[in-house]
């Protein structure tokens, strides 16, 4: 079954997004909430519907509730929460599968408005990359040894290969965060917003994983946002919807076209996940969104500024804004589809697509800011 | 009580041939007595079409970089900064990749495609781990016939 434009985000919310913080992970879950309500024009007794996906996905998590993760049932007590008729938390999920899940609910009527939430903490002691497991149990037996699963190894060993393949280099991989850099500026959630990055700055970056460095990596935060999803009859007067045109999982990238009934050539602008830098290049390579050549000539001619042709990551990215996750690429199409995106409004953003996750693991969900339907105009 | 910090393999009956290869000097993967294909990380089934005649061979020891990443975060606490690790497919099936540590002198002379041998190392732990190292003879040279055979196992 696809969306089409039955199903839409009402509103959004984002607590702050800081390094550390002293207030807890539940705490900022609620802000989170609470502004997405009032953004949708909702009340708590409306939410029957829940979708999360409260994996903390560093090496160094001490995966713990109310810790460094949060599930529904805690955000149940929190925000006091009743009458749920249709919860999920996504196990290792991205806010991109958040949103097909909320969709599918709605589309099978199991309820009416789907909250939807994902936090994410940078706790004090715990070292964030290191883990402190003494056993590295099934598959990991064969990588963590190594440190292959380590501050994104395997990520940057592909990058690795893409730059010998394709002749990129790491003024080219700058290119990618002084462009997260530029777009952060007009972000004032973003924890990089207004701090530009020279080269020499860049190539002077502590070595993480190479090719990457200290600034290819996007920043721990404590952060959390929510969404709240209805179908299209059920939009609060007030609201400003997106509609869900379309999505898809890891198994069939491709599908978030054919649902949607869109293709490469309709899309306006992208928020892909840059949890690396390298890692932007994947679909718009993959998906043949640059014609003219590999995915870091793209960036670096320019054609993924806010004045390019295919604008990139307009709130800065994780690599700008703060490692949500995904969330924040989700929250930013939600924002620019909608035309509620401020003073980093893009003139021409009917069409968003959203991607979360590696390059083995994405997601995918397309916002447009008008119904679609199959066959013709809504009825 | 072990000597480092370094995570143990969690060893299981699927995974056992493994380690027990390792340590004495050999690299051991998984094919299925059924469809033939290798696969890994080892399984009580082929993945391919899920037999359960899971067998295990002794392999060269000879493989390819596919690549490489110079990790400079301590995996665990008391590791050795920066470590190099590679992603090495096996001779006998390239479509394949495994992460292992290399050993090489810096990363200048390496590329993706370069032939390596394949040597073991223990640790503190007494485990037996697979080390990478370039073959000696082609070391630094780009191997522009390995090209056309690997373009069929990309991604």
């Amino acid at each position: 079954m696809t969306a089409r434009g039955a199903i839409a985000i009402a509103g959004f919310g984002s607590s702050q997004i800081v390094r550390r913080s002293q207030r807890s992970i539940t705490s900022l879950a609620v802000d989170a909430i609470l502004e997405a309500l009032t953004d949708a024009g909702l009340t708590r007794e409306d939410i029957d519907g829940y979708v999360g996906a409260p994996w903390a996905t560093h090496a160094g998590a001490v995966h713990a509730e109310g810790a460094d993760e949060i599930s529904c049932k805690t955000i149940v007590r929190a925000f006091g929460l009743s009458g749920l008729t249709f919860w999920a938390d996504l196990y290792r999920g991205y806010a991109t599968d958040m949103a097909a899940m909320g969709a599918q609910a709605l589309l099978a009527g199991s309820c009416r408005y789907v909250l939807g939430v994902r936090a994410l903490f940078n706790l004090e002691g715990p070292s964030y990359a290191t883990s402190s497991a003494p056993v590295a149990y099934g598959d990991d037996q064969f990588v963590k040894p190594y440190g292959y699963s380590t501050a994104g190894a395997r990520f940057a060993a592909r990058a690795r290969r893409y730059m010998a393949e394709t002749g990129a280099t790491r003024e080219d991989l700058y290119a990618v965060v002084a462009l997260a850099r530029r777009h952060a500026v007009l972000n004032p959630h973003a924890v990089w917003a207004g701090k530009f990055l020279s080269l020499d700055d860049y190539l002077a970056g502590a070595p993480i994983a190479t090719p990457h460095g200290l600034y290819d990596c996007d920043m721990p935060v404590c952060g959390a946002a929510a969404f709240v999803m209805c179908r299209r009859e059920d939009l609060p007067d007030t609201a400003s919807p997106a509609y869900v045109a379309g999505w898809s999982g890891f198994q069939n990238p491709e599908a978030v076209f054919t649902s949607s009934g869109l293709g490469v050539a309709d899309v306006t602008c992208c928020q892909l996940y840059d949890g690396f830098s390298s890692m932007v290049y994947e679909w718009l390579d993959g998906f043949g969104f640059c014609t003219s050549g590999p995915a870091w000539k793209f960036i670096r001619d320019g054609h993924a500024d806010r004045d390019g042709r295919l604008p990139l990551n307009t709130f800065g990215g994780s690599l700008g804004e703060g490692r949500l996750h995904g969330i924040g690429h989700l929250r930013e199409a939600y924002l620019q589809v909608a035309g509620k995106a401020g003073a980093r409004q893009l003139r021409t953003a009917e069409t968003c697509l959203v991607q979360n996750g590696p390059y083995d693991g994405s997601s995918f969900v397309m916002l447009c800011s008008e119904p679609r339907f199959q066959g013709g105009r809504p009825g | 009580m072990a000597a480092s910090a370094r995570p143990e393999p969690g060893v299981t009956a699927e995974t056992a041939p493994f380690w027990d290869g390792t340590a004495r000097g050999v690299l051991c993967l998984p094919h299925c007595g059924l469809c033939g294909t290798t696969f890994f990380p080892p399984a009580a089934r082929c993945p391919h079409c899920l037999s359960s005649r899971v067998a295990w061979k002794d392999c060269s020891g000879r493989g390819y970089l596919r690549s490489w990443t110079e990790l400079h975060v301590a995996p665990y606490s008391g590791s050795p900064k920066p470590v190099l690790v590679a992603e090495i497919e096996p001779g006998e099936s390239r479509s394949l990749a495994l992460a292992m540590l290399m050993e090489a002198n810096g990363t200048e002379s390496l590329v993706p495609g370069a032939p390596i041998v394949i040597g073991f190392a223990a640790d503190a732990n007494g485990w037996t781990y697979p080390v990478a190292r370039l073959l000696p003879e082609t070391s630094g040279t780009s191997d522009a016939s390995l090209a056309g055979e690997r373009a069929g196992h990309d991604r």
